[in-house]
């Protein structure tokens, strides 16, 4: 027994020598399993709490492609809203520092009177 | 996915099935890990029913990590030794807490029932085996489990035991000697000298 053969034999007799979960314990191990285990994400169908206008928001949202592309939008249509009532004094001196004195405009109608629609013959 | 199929697959691919629902993989890794997770446990702590509750919060921790399981970081395996390994410690350690337990519960061996006395005197030898190994340090046991019972590799080893390759070849060596010596004296116990006598009159 003292000589390393013989202990080496005996350690590979244990290494060859299972020892097998009972049934009992197999049966724990899969109810926690069981348990702990991620359900798949299934799609819910909507409640009827989001039918109607929001449903239909959720809906346009998704169709646009999602949270991220409607924020986009939305900030886009911030700033023409902004472009569209700020004064054009900074509008023109950022045209100035891009273009120069190439271009001069003192004045430009962009809604012309409509006076003349308003006069008969 | 077809059971056939999952039969073939790793257990890290296994691990993304349950992670992602499939209800065959959480099966089929039981059936995979859960009998080498109790065999190093029952050697460990020589207490089956204490193995056995090892064995379920060790396959507790792997389905709860499974969501957040890194390919390729490590085998399955060695983190699922690693994880017995110390759970088997803070077993240990509560036992030292309640003294009187009984702690010579030998773990379940295969094949005692039958009647033939040599699967009895092979019972017998696995038995004082394991007396032997309850008699060594904890972190040579650990070493010599991993090693010559599990047949893990020196740097798997390294790893589970949070070690360098060197410390664990100094602790197995350690180890086996300790066991040797604890053995010893029950050579003729357990037919040894029997063995070497039909040995030699054979030859």
């Amino acid at each position: 027994m003292t000589d390393d053969l013989d202990l080496d034999a005996l350690l590979a007799q244990a290494a060859a020598t299972p020892v097998a979960p009972s049934a009992a314990l197999t049966a724990r191990i899969l109810a926690d399993a069981q348990a702990m285990q991620p359900r798949p994400q299934a799609k819910a169908a909507p409640s009827r709490s989001r039918l109607g206008l929001l449903a239909w928001l959720s809906d346009l949202a998704e169709g646009l492609g999602g949270g991220r592309a409607v924020a986009g939008l939305s900030l886009a249509g911030v700033a023409g809203l902004f472009l569209g009532v700020a004064d054009p004094s900074a509008l023109q001196s950022l045209s100035t520092l891009i273009a120069g004195d190439l271009i001069s405009v003192d004045h430009m109608d962009l809604l012309p009177a409509t006076d003349i629609l308003w006069t008969e013959n | 996915m077809p059971r056939d199929t999952l039969d073939e697959v790793s257990d890290e691919t296994l691990l993304v099935l349950y992670a992602n629902g499939d209800p065959s993989a959480a099966r089929l890794l039981t059936t995979r890990l859960s009998p080498r997770v109790l065999g190093y446990a029952t050697r460990l702590l020589a207490d089956r029913a204490e193995a056995e509750d090892v064995t379920q919060e060790a396959m507790m921790r792997l389905w709860r990590i499974a969501p957040q399981w890194r390919a390729g970081e490590a085998q399955i395996s060695t983190w699922l030794y690693r994880v017995v390994t110390n759970l088997c410690t803070d077993f240990k350690r509560a036992r030292r807490r309640r003294p009187g337990v009984a702690l010579d519960d030998a773990p379940e061996v295969a094949g005692a029932t039958e009647s033939a006395v040599s699967t009895l005197m092979q019972a017998d030898r696995m038995t004082a085996l394991q007396a032997a190994l309850d008699q060594l340090p904890e972190r040579q046991r650990q070493a010599v489990v991993l090693r010559h019972i599990e047949g893990l590799a020196n740097p798997e080893i390294a790893q589970i035991m949070d070690l360098g390759v060197e410390a664990v070849e100094s602790l197995t060596a350690r180890g086996k000697r300790a066991l040797a010596a604890i053995l010893a004296g029950r050579k003729a116990e357990l037919g040894y000298e029997d063995d070497a006598d039909e040995s030699e009159a054979v030859g």
